[in-house]
């Protein structure tokens, strides 16, 4: 496992953001991201978890390149990411957000959302980027045919369908997926998740996967980090994390994952209350 | 209350064989083709299906609310035994956060970011109950004090940007419940949330149900969390119902192939580690362009035969029924 050389790190990254509630209120900081450094192996899959507002969408950011840490380095196959281009970047570096609403440029037909990314890193000619975007599109299990539609043309998990389709054409090396499934229905969920499975295996793509669905994780994870209030508080291989978690909280919220069982309402969870806010 | 809304077996809600066409660049959109249900008070009834099979259209007929163009036709849409289907919009307007609470997936949609969410709540109640005017600001505290938002008086006078995403839902509900509905249509209120924050809504959704014996048509995507929380499920697939049954009979063996495979797609389905692929439904969902002869799962069927080329009704199985050419002969057997 350590031979795989490294391909995006994070050293002692930390992200701080200033509140101001109003215009006489004091300012308040809150440390999103606090020290954190990770490794993302080459082609890995790293699940990352935690309760909403633990800084897992900051972290991603910050892995992404599109905000700059508050202290500490992230480093794309060994060079500052800071030192990269966006164009640079993106050519091995793909998110997938969570909401497949606001994603998506709503004057476009998915047609031009999926090839922009080629017309403007100027790869291939008109058929080769049709045949491209021809290709992407099945692989995501979205129908032809909705190429010619827009956004506001298509169920929401057909958006999200698009946005990794979009994602995708570039073929990066690295996905950095963000709640990717958590708007699908389970068969389509099936589809993606075999989808990034095997673009893992036959691509050797390495994964960030945040989720909160722990089903998910563990289909997919090889490694799973364990986030709370801005830092990394457990780390280590997935079946071990998630079937016998050192941590209580990394336990509290393992007992909070949902299967199954009619008529047996929704369970109060012990980290509720500490969600209230 | 009237005596219409006192008898028990009218249910809140009924829908006859409702369809919705939607233009598209490549022709009609047939989205919803034949919806028929029921929803009783106190009952919760839980939509599930593929993504693009028709859920929010569904919904959004119902109420009155499809995109600009779209073509709603049924045999009967009938709310607390009055015809809305041929009621006109100003009608649907007066009963559309009145008796009817709506509550969509995106809080952020639902309410006007320039107004406060005390004017947003106050200027409902006063717009349905203009002669009681003078009540809505105390509604409004004692809304969002049902819907368990701490601090409800301070909360009035702050904007909806100024609340994190689990509390703009907690207020949409407190608006879908300022006027006392008697059934709310609820269309992915949970999606856009993290799990500690969706158990809590949907736990509110259920409770207030109770409290207040409403009607609730839950569309969601999540098994699990329709199991816990229906009476009902409805599948749909391709526009149509494909299914329907009580839950746990549901859950126990469902009766459509659509259905059943939707179950075997579930991760926890699958054998941990085994590294093999998770089962899915092979193929997409057929076009909504014109229309579909035939069962419209077929092209994707394991069980498919010669006979789902014609159209194939939903069965009667005593209690539940099912759209399927199989449906009904499983007894048969065992
Ligand atoms: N641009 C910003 N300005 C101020 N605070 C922010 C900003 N972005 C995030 N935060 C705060 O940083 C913390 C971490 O937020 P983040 O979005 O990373 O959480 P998360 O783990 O992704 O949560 P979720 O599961 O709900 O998506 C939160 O307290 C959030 O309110
Ligand atoms: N404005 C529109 N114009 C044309 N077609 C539309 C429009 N909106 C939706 N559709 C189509 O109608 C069908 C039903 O869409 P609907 O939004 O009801 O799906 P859904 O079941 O709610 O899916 P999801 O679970 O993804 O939200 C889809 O095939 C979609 O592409
Ligand atoms: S009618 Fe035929 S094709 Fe349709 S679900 Fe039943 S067996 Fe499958
Ligand atoms: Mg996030
Ligand atoms: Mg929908």
């Amino acid at each position: 496992m350590s031979a795989k050389p490294s391909v995006l790190s994070v050293r002692h990254v930390s992200k701080t953001y200033r509140l101001t509630a109003g215009m006489m209120a004091p300012v308040r900081q809150i440390n999103a991201v606090n020290d954190v450094s990770l490794d993302l192996r080459e082609g890995e899959v790293l699940g990352l978890i935690g309760e909403s507002g633990c800084g897992k969408s900051t972290l991603s950011r910050l892995l992404l390149g599109l905000e700059a840490p508050s202290a500490g380095d992230v480093f794309l196959n060994g060079r500052p990411i800071s030192s990269l281009s966006r164009k640079e970047i993106a050519r091995v570096l793909q998110p997938v957000f969570q909401d497949p609403y606001s994603s998506l440029n709503p004057r476009e037909t998915v047609e031009q959302a999926v090839s922009r990314p080629l017309q403007v890193h100027g790869i291939g000619d008109r058929a080769a980027i049709r045949r491209k975007v021809a290709e992407t599109i099945d692989a995501v299990g979205l129908p032809r045919r909705a190429l010619a539609s827009y956004p506001s043309q298509l169920s929401g998990g057909q958006r999200q369908r698009v946005a990794i389709a979009r994602a995708l054409i570039l073929e990066p090396r690295i996905l950095i997926c963000d709640e990717p499934t958590s708007a699908l229905d389970v068969s389509v969920q099936a589809q993606i998740l075999n989808l990034l499975s095997e673009l893992r295996r036959s691509a050797n793509i390495s994964l960030i996967l945040i989720s909160h669905n722990l089903q998910v994780v563990q289909f997919l994870a090889d490694r799973v980090a364990v986030m709370y209030v801005g830092k990394i508080i457990e780390e280590g291989p997935a079946a071990q994390i998630l079937r016998a978690p050192a941590q209580a909280y990394t336990r509290r919220l393992l007992a909070s994952a949902l299967d199954i069982a009619p008529g047996k309402g929704i369970p109060l969870l012990d980290n509720e209350v500490a969600a209230v806010a | 209350m009237t005596a219409t809304e006192m008898s028990e077996s009218q249910p809140v809600l009924a829908v006859r064989d409702m369809h919705v066409r939607l233009p598209h660049r490549a022709g009609i959109v047939h989205a919803v083709r034949g919806v028929s249900f029921d929803l009783h008070r106190g009952e919760t009834v839980c939509v599930v299906g593929e993504s693009g099979c028709g859920k929010s259209m569904s919904a959004m007929a119902i109420l009155n609310l499809l995109p600009r163009g779209a073509r709603r036709e049924a045999g009967a849409i009938s709310f607390l035994g009055e015809d809305v289907l041929n009621a006109g919009e100003r009608r649907m307007s007066e009963l559309r956060g009145d008796r009817i609470g709506m509550i969509f997936q995106e809080p952020l949609t639902a309410l006007n970011p320039s107004l406060t969410i005390g004017e947003q709540l106050m200027e409902v109640f006063r717009r349905h109950r203009p002669n009681r005017k003078g009540e809505a600001r105390e509604r409004a505290v004692d809304m969002l004090t049902q819907v368990g938002i701490p601090d409800p008086r301070e909360r009035l006078s702050q904007y909806p940007h100024q609340l994190s995403g689990g509390l703009r839902q907690r207020v949409v509900i407190a608006m879908a419940l300022m006027c006392e509905p008697t059934m709310i249509i609820a269309d992915e209120p949970t999606t856009a949330l993290d799990v500690t924050i969706q158990a809590q809504i949907l736990r509110l959704l259920i409770d207030l149900k109770d409290r207040f014996g409403l009607a609730l048509l839950l569309i969601t995507h999540d098994l699990a969390v329709a199991s816990r929380v229906a009476d009902r499920i409805v599948v749909m697939y391709a526009g149509e119902v494909v299914e329907e049954a009580e839950t746990a009979a549901f859950f126990a063996a469902p009766r459509h192939p659509y259905a059943r495979g939707l179950m075997g797609c579930l991760p926890s389905a699958q054998a941990h580690g085994s590294g093999a692929p998770l089962q899915i439904i092979p193929g997409t969902v057929p076009s909504l362009i014109g229309e579909i002869s035939g069962c419209a799962f077929r092209e994707r069927c394991p069980e498919a035969e010669p006979a789902c080329r014609s159209d194939v009704a939903l069965r009667d199985l005593g209690g539940r029924s099912a759209r399927c050419v199989h449906a009904g002969l499983e007894e048969a057997v065992a």
